[in-house]
């Protein structure tokens, strides 16, 4: 008897934190200070062992939603101070798709290593509840709060338009780097989904 | 003759595997390291994620795991069994991997854990 009580309690070292109210607070909060420095890439306070412990931690202590939605609101937070910088980016078109395509890869090495973090959460607690995996969940804010969004969509349909007329008046090899572009874009909205391609490589003629 | 492409092989093999050339250091609760290959330690996939992930981890930098809730008898467990699971898992060669039954709860706890 004495023996098992022992084992238990080894067994389950996890359990020091389980339901005191300081220690979710504390767990979450470094998950989302974390979001924050990933999409800053400021790497240096980031150590995935602790954070993937906690995320762990807040899972398997029933507070998988307290986890998840901090998380959600934090990407979705990130996603629109992403938009307000692109609002100022460069006027002119080409300039603007490198600065989206930038932004872009940005903020999906950041879901991937957010992704990373709470793993255990994606493995166990989304699937269970029928939540949106976390991969999902950013290119969703990307495609709804960003390319979406009345200040970028007018601007990204435009600038494709610039960039593909101006192929085809200097031929492909005239504007180095120009065709990628274009392609860039294509690759991200395929992403996003087959409908979302549609939407914009559509619209141009639809205007002229 | 056979020598030769052997040694291509291995060296096509290397390239490949960039990423998991090298060891990483493994410490548990009570503050003992162990030294494993990366290409061991890959068998978890928590373990991967953190050595390999995009953002650029500490842990990818200095190659250094340090894991609080697991004691020093089931981390070395661990790493045996990253290794059996490297030679074995292939199932070319069989081989119990054994497990005594009184570490059996907190091992399965681990492995949870790691995602292995």
């Amino acid at each position: 008897m004495s023996a098992r009580h022992q084992f238990s309690a080894a067994a389950f070292r996890w359990q020091e934190t389980d339901g005191n109210p300081d220690v979710v607070a504390g767990n979450c909060k470094a998950v989302t200070n974390a979001v924050r420095d990933i999409y800053a890439q400021d790497m240096t306070n980031v150590i995935f062992g602790d954070l993937y412990r906690r995320a762990y931690s807040l899972v398997l202590h029933k507070r998988g939603e307290e986890l998840y939605s901090a998380v959600e609101a934090a990407m979705a937070s990130e996603v629109q101070a992403l938009v307000g910088s692109l609002a100022v980016a460069g006027p002119s078109g080409q300039s603007f798709l490198r600065e989206l395509l930038a932004t872009w890869r940005r903020h999906t090495a950041a879901v991937s290593a957010i992704r990373d973090i709470v793993m255990y959460m994606d493995r166990t607690f989304v699937p269970a509840t029928g939540r949106t995996p976390v991969r999902e969940l950013g290119l969703g804010l990307w495609r709804d709060g960003v390319v979406r969004s009345g200040r970028i969509r007018l601007r990204l349909v435009e600038a494709v338009r610039l960039e593909k007329a101006r192929q085809e008046e200097d031929g492909v090899v005239g504007v180095p780097g120009s065709g990628d572009l274009v392609a860039g874009v294509t690759e991200m909205l395929t992403e996003l989904g087959a409908d979302v391609c549609h939407e914009f490589m559509e619209a141009p003629t639809v205007s002229s | 003759m056979t020598g030769k492409g052997e040694a291509a092989a291995q060296h096509r093999e290397e390239e490949e595997d960039g990423e998991m050339v090298g060891v990483v250091k493994l410490i548990s609760a009570e503050g003992f390291e162990f030294v494993i290959d990366k290409k061991a330690a890959m068998v978890s996939n928590t373990l991967r994620n953190m050595l390999t992930s995009p953002g650029g981890f500490a842990e990818s930098r200095d190659n250094e795991v340090r894991f609080p809730e697991i004691s020093t008898a089931i981390l070395e467990k661990i790493c045996q069994y990253f290794y059996w699971s490297l030679h074995y898992a292939s199932g070319k060669e069989t081989a119990e991997f054994p497990i005594e039954p009184e570490i059996t709860l907190e091992l399965m706890m681990a492995a949870n854990y790691l995602d292995t």
